[in-house]
């Protein structure tokens, strides 16, 4: 292959604070990437010991283990943890690594905009955990329903609300130009040839989330603001006995809150999309139909925010509007389903790993698709919800969903990331620990909220029949925490004496596995020109053998005037994002002190933040 | 050897089974059960479910069926070719689109049915008013002009017209079975229509369904069912006024002491400033009982029994601030549950402990050993009420019948 003239040192040469440094001012999407997936399983992690801790309170009735307090900061940060700083950062994770290389870019439109997500992410999620040391945790529930998450009632005031609120902004920042970053790379930087129906569905899914987050994450936004105005500046959006309306609350909140079930889900249907052709050694069955399917569950997904209201009393007719939209997304999720399941049948399953996560996801998937349809009849969430019925059904949603899809996700790209394989015999106990765990931890739930135990308490009275049940789930959840630490024993024995893999380890379809294991910081020297929807396996099976020019650099969207054929343009390295982060967070602090001298943590900030911002902009000036 | 395998397979199904059927016995028995059929809206709801469940189960089996199948079907073989490169079937995309949505139709239309039942004009219906409070429940009924907590008596047959309120926070008024859920939302009155059609005489339980904050866990409340006549008797004897116990002169009950009228004043004015949320006042008269209770101690109450001892404490120590007793001069706050006739009730502190002179010693002692971070137990610590006033008034607070 042909050699590079890139400016980026060799890892060998480098002595440890150049390696740190390298990764703190990358703009290299694979790194930003690799940093994303690090921090959101470590976060990940966090919020699976908050789920423990929680479920050993809950083994027995009328525990004391820890206080009601506690626990209410530990589901609170639980949910919080998961969807912002475990789940969304995992998926976005996995698309910045993958978005560039599936189309063929050699990086993503915004380099510094990307590192910049990033370091607001990480920040944010230290700003929301660093509320354990100072002073608690928010403790309303991720939901934050007002007027407690206003006022507390008459719980005595503290700041860890504000924690929350200010910290979904700063990751709501670090989403919203995330977002526009994926948007802008797929629309421009796809290689020659690759249209938007020969995308890989998991671009195709990226896309649709990422206007799912640019159009629900204002909605968001303005509610939490509204709320830190209530809470520090006497205002009454939300409360009643000043004129305000706790609904408001309730509405905004969710016209983000359903959408955002979406943009955690949609990215795992891609990753399962991908997979299931390369390990039936078959095309995907009906790419149009799960790409546009996407598309209608995306739209489909704003219009059936109040299900989650069905309780607040909105009248029949409300209720029955938005139980009809609920019931109408059933019809394209059911099409993916089957869809996915005819990509296997007739193939030649090729068990590993990979799959074998994937397929799990298939099947819990389907019982969270099936519990989702129950829970949009008014008249049966009249009687679940808000109890265990509603947490068995997300939990089948999300860990059975999102989180089996991520891991398939993991086990497949690994090769590909690091260039070693994960240990198959590991990741099959791993599968089984996890499917059974997880079945254990949330099938009973469903028998216990229809025998009535609410959620969201911090225990339960002796006789109600939720003993057993809440005992055999506590198991289970240890069940799952082992097959995690299995995961983690195997990526270090990965780590340490993984088998190298190869570049196309999986027999891949599209274009990452065209590259080496790991690939070079521009991704590929040559690309084929795309001229199907898999453009790897028309290389290995198709015969024909064009490709591009080596890498053309308008591809880099710079105005680059080095003509030599092998000279590839990637921007530099870059110190200014990790200070825009910083300054916007100490900003946060500053708010979050405010009524004691926080306007000058919020000055110094915003300075800092500005500086950043200044920098950037020169640096635009001079590349 | 498949004998064996088979047998262990029949072993494994019959395992599964019979957990599953002694899940399910005496499953509607279970005090908080969905599965219920003792109010017409329950009852209505279950005649949802079992067809939902059924068709929930049908669609579980065939689709994962036909994943298991596809799986053990096409496991890859050793010499296994590159198989047939199908990209799909516009005919049967398009019938495995339109199959969901025709049974979605179906559900849609059974769940609007059900929907439009439940949504009915109550005929002639007993109002009552409940009031959700972090972290117990308040019931009055207006026709009959008394306010009871955490326990509803409720008459066989005849619609019952729920006006839901809240003190504070959002609190969700729910007993499984009898009906389904409703919100107790500040500044929205909801409205909720339950037919109670079978006589409970050992209450049944509800919870709290919305997170309300600190022991949202512990603010449940029961509901009992008589019929018509003795549901009159009941609500007769909620309307008398509290007994006096032997040993308190007349001339005392009537004059409300130092410390009532004190909270009296203070609920007054607190409550007439618009701005005034219930939780200020509950926070203005709870200092106002610190304020008086300690300095009403001075005058060392003295009684020939322990009930008229408890029946003095009860306002030397600051109880008349939060809890009214009707007949008990200066005793009308509504902060915390009206204890008029709390011998009465099955249970005590939102549903959690059974009405024992064992649990309510526990109770006063500490509440907050009992319900951490309640209210009460931000006045009440352990020490606060001595041994023998714990003793005074329980004895005192057993008369209230």
């Amino acid at each position: 292959m042909a050699t590079t003239a890139v400016p980026v040192p060799h890892s060998g040469e480098q002595s440890w604070w150049q390696t740190i440094w390298s990764w703190v001012t990358t703009v290299d999407h694979k790194k930003i990437g690799i940093m994303y997936i690090i921090t959101a399983i470590v976060f990940f992690i966090s919020g699976g010991l908050e789920a423990l801790i929680i479920r050993m309170q809950l083994a027995r009735p009328e525990n004391n283990l820890i206080s009601p307090q506690l626990y209410n900061e530990l589901f609170t940060m639980h949910g919080t943890t998961m969807v912002f700083l475990a789940v969304m950062p995992l998926n976005v994770g996995l698309g910045n690594y993958l978005v560039p290389l599936m189309i063929g870019a050699n990086d993503m439109a915004y380099p510094r905009l990307n590192a910049l997500s990033y370091w607001l992410f990480l920040f944010g999620g230290f700003f929301l955990t660093s509320s354990y040391a100072l002073g608690g945790a928010p403790d309303a529930g991720w939901f934050a329903y007002a007027p407690l998450s206003a006022n507390g009632g008459v719980l005595p005031k503290r700041n860890a609300m504000d924690f929350w609120v200010l910290g979904i902004n700063l990751l709501g920042i670090a989403s919203i130009l995330g977002s526009i970053n994926f948007i802008v790379t797929v629309l421009n930087l796809r290689a020659p040839g690759m249209k938007f129906n020969r995308m890989p569905l998991f671009v195709w899914l990226q896309l649709v989330t990422s206007f799912l987050v640019v159009f629900a994450f204002p909605s968001v936004t303005v509610a939490t603001i509204l709320l830190y105005f209530d809470r520090n500046f006497g205002t009454a959006f939300f409360l009643p006995e000043k004129g305000g309306d706790p609904m408001l609350w309730q509405h905004l909140f969710w016209f983000f809150g359903h959408p955002e079930v979406y943009i955690m889900i949609l990215p795992p249907f891609g990753i399962v999309s991908e997979i299931y052709p390369v390990f039936s050694r078959k095309p995907i069955f009906g790419y149009a139909f799960i790409a546009y399917s996407g598309v209608a569950i995306a739209f489909l997904g704003f219009t059936v925010w109040s299900h989650h209201m069905f309780a607040v009393g909105m009248g029949p007719w409300a209720n029955a509007a938005f139980s009809a939209t609920s019931l109408l997304i059933a019809v394209p999720t059911g099409v993916k389903i089957f869809n996915w399941i005819a990509t296997l049948w007739g193939g030649s399953l090729n068990f590993k790993t990979p799959l074998l996560f994937a397929i799990g996801f298939l099947f819990l998937f389907v019982i969270g698709g099936i519990s989702g349809v129950m829970l949009a009849l008014p008249p049966l969430d009249y009687q679940v919800t808000d109890s265990y019925f509603v947490v068995a059904h997300f939990h089948y949603v999300l860990f059975g969903g999102a989180i089996f899809a991520l891991f398939a996700g993991f086990y497949y790209w690994w090769p590909k990331m690091f260039g070693h394989m994960l240990s198959e015999r590991l990741g099959t106990w791993q599968f089984w620990l996890m499917f059974i765990g997880m079945n254990l931890t949330f099938m009973p739930m469903h028998y216990l909220g229809m025998i009535g135990m609410p959620r969201r308490v911090w225990t339960y009275e002796r006789g109600l029949g939720f003993d057993f049940w809440n005992l055999v789930q506590t198991i289970g959840a240890f069940m799952i925490a082992a097959s995690i630490a299995i995961f983690i024993w195997n990526v270090i024995v990965s780590w340490r004496s993984g088998e190298a893999a190869n570049d196309d380890p999986w027999d891949g379809h599209t274009l990452e596995w065209g590259t080496t294991s790991p690939p070079p910081a521009h991704n590929f020297d040559r690309i084929p020109i795309i001229r199907s929807r898999r453009p790897v396996w028309d290389l290995k099976y198709g015969g024909r053998q064009e490709f591009t020019e080596p890498r053309d650099t308008k591809a880099a969207g710079s105005a680059d005037e080095d003509d030599t054929p092998h000279s590839i343009h990637l921007p530099p390295p870059s110190f200014y994002p990790i200070i825009v982060a910083f300054g916007l967070t100490v900003a946060a602090y500053g708010l979050l002190y405010i009524h004691s001298g926080g306007v000058w943590g919020i000055v110094i900030g915003l300075s800092i933040a500005s500086t950043g911002i200044a920098g950037l902009a020169s640096e635009a000036a001079r590349d | 050897m498949p004998s064996l395998r088979k047998r262990s397979y029949l072993v494994l199904c019959s395992i599964v089974i019979s957990t599953l059927l002694l899940a399910a016995c005496g499953i509607e028995e279970l005090p908080q059960s969905t599965f219920s059929k003792q109010g017409y809206e329950s009852e209505q709801i279950l005649e949802l479910f079992w067809p939902i469940f059924w068709m929930a189960l049908a669609v579980f089996v065939v689709v994962n069926g036909v994943l298991l199948a596809s799986i053990v079907r096409y496991r890859r073989r050793p010499n296994d070719g590159i198989p047939v490169q199908l990209h799909g079937n516009t005919r049967i995309e398009l019938a495995w689109t339109i199959a969901p949505a025709l049974i979605v139709v179906v559900i849609a239309v059974l769940t609007f049915r059900t929907q439009g039942v439940l949504e009915r004009n109550p005929e002639n219906p007993l109002n009552v008013t409940v009031t959700g409070h972090q972290w117990w429940w308040e019931f009055e009924y207006p026709e009959y002009n008394f306010v009871t907590a955490n326990e509803l008596m409720l008459p066989l047959n005849r619609d019952v017209l729920f006006t839901l309120r809240s003190a504070d926070v959002i609190h969700s008024f729910h007993f499984p079975r009898l009906s389904g859920t409703t919100d107790a939302i500040p500044g929205h009155d909801n409205k909720v229509v339950i037919r109670p059609q079978e006589v409970i005489r050992e209450l049944v339980r509800g919870h709290c369904k919305e997170f309300c904050g600190g022991t949202h866990a512990m603010m449940a409340m029961h509901v009992g069912v008589l019929p018509p006549e003795e549901f009159e008797t009941w609500a007769e004897l909620q309307q008398s006024p509290a007994a006096v116990p032997a040993g308190i002169s007349q001339a005392d009950a009537s004059v409300p002491p130092a410390v009532g009228a004190t909270v009296e004043a203070t609920i007054e004015a607190v409550a007439t400033e618009e701005q005034a949320t219930g939780d200020e006042v509950a926070a203005t008269t709870v200092a106002t009982v610190f304020a008086t209770a300690n300095a009403a101690t001075t005058a060392t109450p003295t009684a020939s029994s322990p009930e008229a001892l408890g029946y003095q404490l009860f306002q030397t120590k600051g109880c008349v601030g939060c809890h009214a007793i009707q007949g008990y001069p200066g005793a009308v706050s509504r902060v915390g549950p009206d204890l008029t006739h709390v011998a009465s009730r099955a249970n005590i502190v939102a549903g959690w402990l059974p009405n024992t002179d064992e649990n309510m010693r526990r109770w006063l002692r500490d509440p907050n050993d009992v319900k951490p971070e309640n209210v009460m137990g931000a006045v009440i610590k352990r020490g606060t009420l001595k041994d023998n006033e714990v003793e005074a008034l329980t004895a005192y607070l057993r008369t209230l019948e």
